[in-house]
């Protein structure tokens, strides 16, 4: 089949079409594609990711989305400077800028609702929100060193996800009318006052079901719980649990325990718990206080309140002005057979709105049946256009996963278009959904049908995990429908790809060559260039679409042999193309920004560029000894010096973007843009923490990588010692040591769960332990002199070795003469030992039995310099002789500290079982000669 | 000619005089201070002006009738005679702090309104009304003084109605 120019143009139009959807079309997708790039760096491993949704609640994603919020915090504030803030009477410095968003913050709440609101200390306010080792004052709140680690997460999580701060005191606020409880703070815990850890487990859903026009709205500032058990007067006997009000750019909201209602069995089930419905009640009345303002100066009308809205129920305002006393009074007149839905939604237009808007996503069905009107306005207004009945959601995740699969056909389509039967074999479909398989209509090669299908298939079962993992309300949905989603799906593709798969060669090569001529268009062109050209001019936009219109014009002109094969609608579709793609909004002001999209957007050249670097760079720049660049505290963590030589290098064709070190002192970033003229229009303070993260994310891959290969290296052996070591405890009698130790070993076994190698790295005692070495190097020295002449300890073994229907066997003695065969080469070796141990040695955390090792350290002329002691216990090496003139000559040669502890411990390994035999053989072994 | 010319002087001056163009008064702050319209005079009046929606009994109070105009002002009728009327703020009158500068020194009541509904969910409306401001403000005498006054949300401190009221 040949392809006519009729065919061709339908092919192309059909390719155009798909590309150039509107806005509307592609609003949900494009909010889903949004947040999935805010979260993809917090995602997990797809091994570690959890099914489905609700499944996210966990500490580590928690903490991880806390991290991504962080940093867009960061961008939101990187204009402070995070050095010090005032507190108390206290200075804090080098804080992180997020916590000083937060502290100053609360410093506006303090303003309005007295300084106790946030209940805290200066002492747990430094705290790194991200860094649990701190003390954060918000997990202080609910019981502090870690018992309250994931409420205080999910109260600073909750922050940043909303903008909105939880109550966290005794006291709430109150605007014109306080609400009066029966009992006194006084008398009521803290703790009756913060949300429990079932609560925040709802809020922590509720966050996710918030639609964006209630994040961050300015009528709303805090929201607060009323203490257990201590409903207000006016409140009892009534439906009446939450108070939503305050000014329009500044509220609040404060919750008693009827609006809490969580079902304990379904805490995450929005449909099963009244706190949903009921604290986006509250919140919608937020909304309709503020959202009336156009430009957020002056009330104009509520969404509650609009024509529009009062039009679906009829509801009109009756009023009476009284002759004389001038009282009004007002009563709300609606269309008794209207449409509500509940019986509270009768009371006014603004309790109509906000039960409309409560129960819209909780139970949309329900709300959809009671006023379709009302459902279709809240849609509109409110939720963005989305609905969430089962059949709008069904709707939805079809069109998102059709949207998906079809906007990367590029990707996978052209690599199919050029497999033939002689091919390697094909990937296979992961995926069993798929009914049958992917319908395409038009016959074309027998390969090329068969690898379209299955990575269509592959991408489908990709984008279903993803809707699973995304969204609220995935997994219910999927867990229903997914067949008839995907056959929707299958359906859509199987449409959608017809015209791009008409059975003609011509057809197939056209699309490779598209594909070049794109890929030669965009890399080619540097709309830097242009901006740098045009942005200080009087109408930069009509400059730069000038130019952008005469640079397209020569590339085609350079290119345009590989579409040759087309007609003019190729031509005409692409120009359109490149000029969407590069199209640009270009003002004073707004350079950064526009760098920025230019920079960092997927097809954007940062990420690639980072890509060539590194792998150019890092086998020349030899070993890589950071792991982390710090782009919160610019200065204090350092690119390796090898490495940013090597990088600058690879950007010197780069006419605008040169990276740097530079002097610490003066708090400059360790990168740095050096080329003046793009220093003069490239937001650094933008550029720099992105680029240096992506460098950040390859050393920490590198830095992984080393870990796991050392750990590798390393546990074999510490088993093997393990198991080789005996338990000679005989000359540490009075077990002080070991108390603090055994101690310590259990409550690391009952935090981690089990003893990894790391958990036995070398640990300094540190300070307040240091007397503690000391005592147990003289009990070393005592012990051995005093026994240098003597029979063994004689410690008896109860170990049983013999079956355990055996008579337990002890050894009373040992042989004197084994012992005194052994006892003056051990004798000498300890006291020869002992100085150095006294002085020099750091003891293990763990250390239960500690035999001695050396390894001899020799300079660069091969000379035999020193000692470097080591230590172990029945698992391995956990002490080192840390001497600085050791450590001199291990770091001249490289090693690094995990490098002496490999040598240490081959060492061990060969020495350690030799001396252990020795003992066991001079001591405890009953089968010896006598 | 001149007969034309005279006749035409009185029927100005008749109609400068005419109770639909002036009966209808009400308190304002620019000098026209009192209630002397019939009921059938303000429908009359409204239905020339082609803005009367209805005339009903009020639910609240069935004493009073009410004449609803299509832009929302309503004035309220007792025994015949208007008492009392309401209608949208406009322009500065949106805003609260306009009116409490216009009642700055005077004798005002600042007072939760009877009932809008909301059963204490969020804040209910509130009024401030001042018996004798306009009088004040007008520089009438003081016994042919009208009571003026507006319902404000404490939220937003949004004005969302005027009235006036006669007040004696």
């Amino acid at each position: 089949m040949t392809l006519t120019k009729t065919r061709f143009k339908i092919v192309i139009l059909a390719m155009f079409a798909l590309s150039s959807c509107t806005q509307d079309e592609h609003r949900l997708w494009i909010q889903v594609q949004n947040a999935k790039k805010e979260t993809a760096s917090s995602r997990k491993p797809a091994q570690n990711r959890p099914q489905c949704f609700s499944d996210r609640y966990r500490q580590d994603l928690i903490a991880a989305d806390i991290v991504d919020f962080e940093k867009d915090y960061y961008a939101k504030y990187k204009d402070q400077k995070p050095s010090t803030f005032q507190f108390g009477d206290q200075n804090f410095s080098s804080l992180h800028p997020l916590t000083i968003a937060f502290l100053s913050h609360k410093r506006n709440l303090d303003k309005t609702y007295g300084s106790s609101w946030i209940a805290t200390s200066p002492a747990q306010a430094a705290c790194n929100g991200s860094d649990k080792t701190g003390n954060c004052f918000v997990e202080a709140l609910y019981g502090g060193n870690g018992a309250g680690v994931d409420e205080g997460l999910m109260h600073y999580w909750f922050f940043l996800k909303t903008g909105y701060v939880m109550s966290a005191q005794k006291v709430y606020p109150w605007f014109k009318s306080p609400i009066i409880i029966d009992v006194s703070p006084k008398d009521v815990p803290l703790q009756n006052y913060l949300f429990d850890a079932n609560e925040w487990r709802a809020w922590w859903k509720m966050a996710n079901l918030l639609p964006a026009s209630m994040i961050q709205m300015p009528s709303l500032q805090t929201i607060h719980r009323l203490p257990r058990g201590a409903p207000p007067d006016e409140w009892k006997g009534t439906l009446t649990c939450g108070l939503s009000t305050g000014r329009w750019n500044a509220g609040f909201i404060t919750l008693g325990e009827g609006c809490l209602t969580v079902n304990k069995r379904a805490p995450l089930d929005q449909k099963a718990s009244y706190f949903y419905s009921a604290t986006t009640h509250e919140f919608a009345h937020r909304l309709a206080a503020w959202n009336f303002s156009k430009d957020k100066n002056g009330p104009e009308v509520s969404l509650a309140e609009s024509p529009e809205f009062m039009a679906l129920s009829g509801w009109k305002k009756e009023e009476l002005v009284e002759k004389t006393t001038g009282k009004i009074s007002m009563v709300w007149k609606n269309n008794e057979n209207g449409e509500y839905v509940t019986s509270y939604s009768r009371t006014s237009p603004a309790e109509d709105f906000a039960e409309s808007v409560g129960y819209f996503r909780m139970k949309p069905e329900w709300v959809q049946e009671k006023s379709p009107l009302k459902y279709r306005y809240i849609r509109e207004k409110v939720y963005g256009k989305q609905g969430y009945t089962a059949t709008e959601l069904n709707e939805t995740y079809t069109r998102m996963i059709s949207d998906d699969v079809i906007e990367s056909i590029d990707t996978w389509l052209t690599p199919c278009t050029g497999v033939t039967p002689e091919s390697p074999a094909l990937d296979n479909a992961a995926y069993s959904k798929i009914p049958g398989t992917i319908q395409i209509t038009v016959p074309i090669d027998k390969s090329a049908t068969s690898c379209i299908q299955v990575k269509v298939t592959n991408r489908i079962a990709k984008s279903v995990a993803d809707i699973r993992y995304d969204e609220p309300e995935g997994c219910e949905v999927m867990n229903k429908s997914e067949a008839d989603i995907v056959q929707g799906v299958a359906k859509t593709i199987g449409y959608k790809l017809d015209p791009y798969l008409k059975n003609d060669a011509k057809v197939t090569d056209m699309m490779k060559n598209v594909t070049e001529f794109r890929k030669a268009m965009t890399e080619e062109f540097d709309a830097r260039t242009l901006v740098l050209a045009c942005w200080r001019q009087d109408s930069p936009q009509a400059c730069y679409d000038s130019k952008l219109e005469t640079r397209y014009k020569e590339l085609y002109e350079k290119n345009k042999a590989l579409i040759t094969a087309g007609t003019e609608d190729v031509a005409e579709i692409e120009h359109s193309r490149f000029k969407r793609n590069f199209s640009y909004e270009v003002q004073m002001g707004k350079v950064s920004e526009f760098y920025e999209n230019l920079m960092f957007a997927e097809t954007a050249k940062i990420p690639g560029l980072v890509d060539r670097i590194w792998n150019d760079c890092k086998s020349k720049a030899g070993p890589i000894t950071a792991t982390k660049l710090s782009p919160y505290t610019p200065g204090a963590a350092y690119m390796p010096p090898e490495m940013l030589n090597c990088v600058n290098r690879s950007l010197e064709d780069d006419q605008f973007v040169q990276l740097r070190t530079s002097a610490g002192a003066d708090r400059d970033p360790a990168i740095t843009i050096v080329a003046a003229d793009a220093r003069e229009w490239i937001d650094q303070r933008v550029l720099l923490p992105r680029f240096k993260a992506a460098l950040d994310q390859k050393l920490a891959e590198a830095s992984k990588a080393d870990q796991d290969r050392l750990a590798g290296m390393k546990a074999p052996q510490a088993d093997r010692i393990a198991s080789a070591m005996t338990k000679d405890w005989s000359w540490q009698p009075d077990g002080q040591y070991f108390s603090y130790v055994n101690c310590r070993a259990e409550a690391g076994k009952r935090l981690n769960g089990v003893f990894t190698p790391s958990d036995y790295r070398f640990v300094s005692l540190g300070a307040e332990l240091d007397g503690l070495g000391n005592q147990i190097c003289e009990k070393v020295r005592v012990y051995v002199n005093a026994n240098a002449n003597k029979p063994g300890p004689g410690k008896p073994r109860t170990e049983a070795r013999a079956p355990a229907d055996a008579p337990a066997m002890v050894v009373e003695q040992t042989p004197e003469a084994l012992w005194k065969k052994l006892s003056p080469a051990l004798v000498a070796q300890a006291q020869g030992r002992f100085n150095h141990c006294r002085n020099k040695v750091y003891f293990a955390r763990k250390l239960r039995r500690f035999c001695l090792f050396t390894e001899p350290v020799v300079d660069d002329q091969d000379q035999y310099r020193k000692n470097a002691w080591s230590w172990t216990r029945d698992r391995g090496v956990h002490a080192w002789m840390k001497d600085p003139e050791v450590q001199k000559y291990y770091t001249s040669k490289g090693y690094s500290e995990s490098a002496f502890f490999d040598a240490v411990q081959a060492r061990v390994d060969e020495e350690s079982q030799e001396f252990v035999d020795a003992i066991n053989a001079a001591f405890f072994d009953e089968n010896s000669d006598q | 000619m001149k007969n034309v010319l005279w006749l035409g002087c009185v029927f100005v001056a008749l109609s400068a005089c005419s109770p639909a163009k002036f009966d209808v008064k009400h308190a304002t702050f620019n000098g026209e201070n009192a209630f002397v319209a019939t009921k059938d005079q303000i429908i009359n009046k409204l239905q020339q002006d082609g803005v009367l929606e209805g005339v009903q009994t009020s639910s609240i109070d069935r004493t009073y009738e009410i004449a609803v105009t299509n832009t929302s002002t309503r004035y309220f009728i007792k025994d015949n005679k208007v008492v009392s009327m309401i209608r949208n703020p406009q322009g500065d009158e949106t805003k609260l702090i306009y009116w409490r500068y216009k009642f700055q020194g005077k004798l005002y009541r600042d007072v939760e309104m009877l009932s809008d509904g909301l059963m204490g969910h969020r804040l209910p409306l509130r009024q401030i009304a001042c018996d004798d401001c306009s009088v004040a403000e007008a520089g009438k005498a003081p016994d042919s003084g009208n009571g003026v006054g507006v319902i404000y949300d404490p939220s937003s401190e949004q004005v969302k109605r005027v009235f006036y009221y006669d007040s004696h």
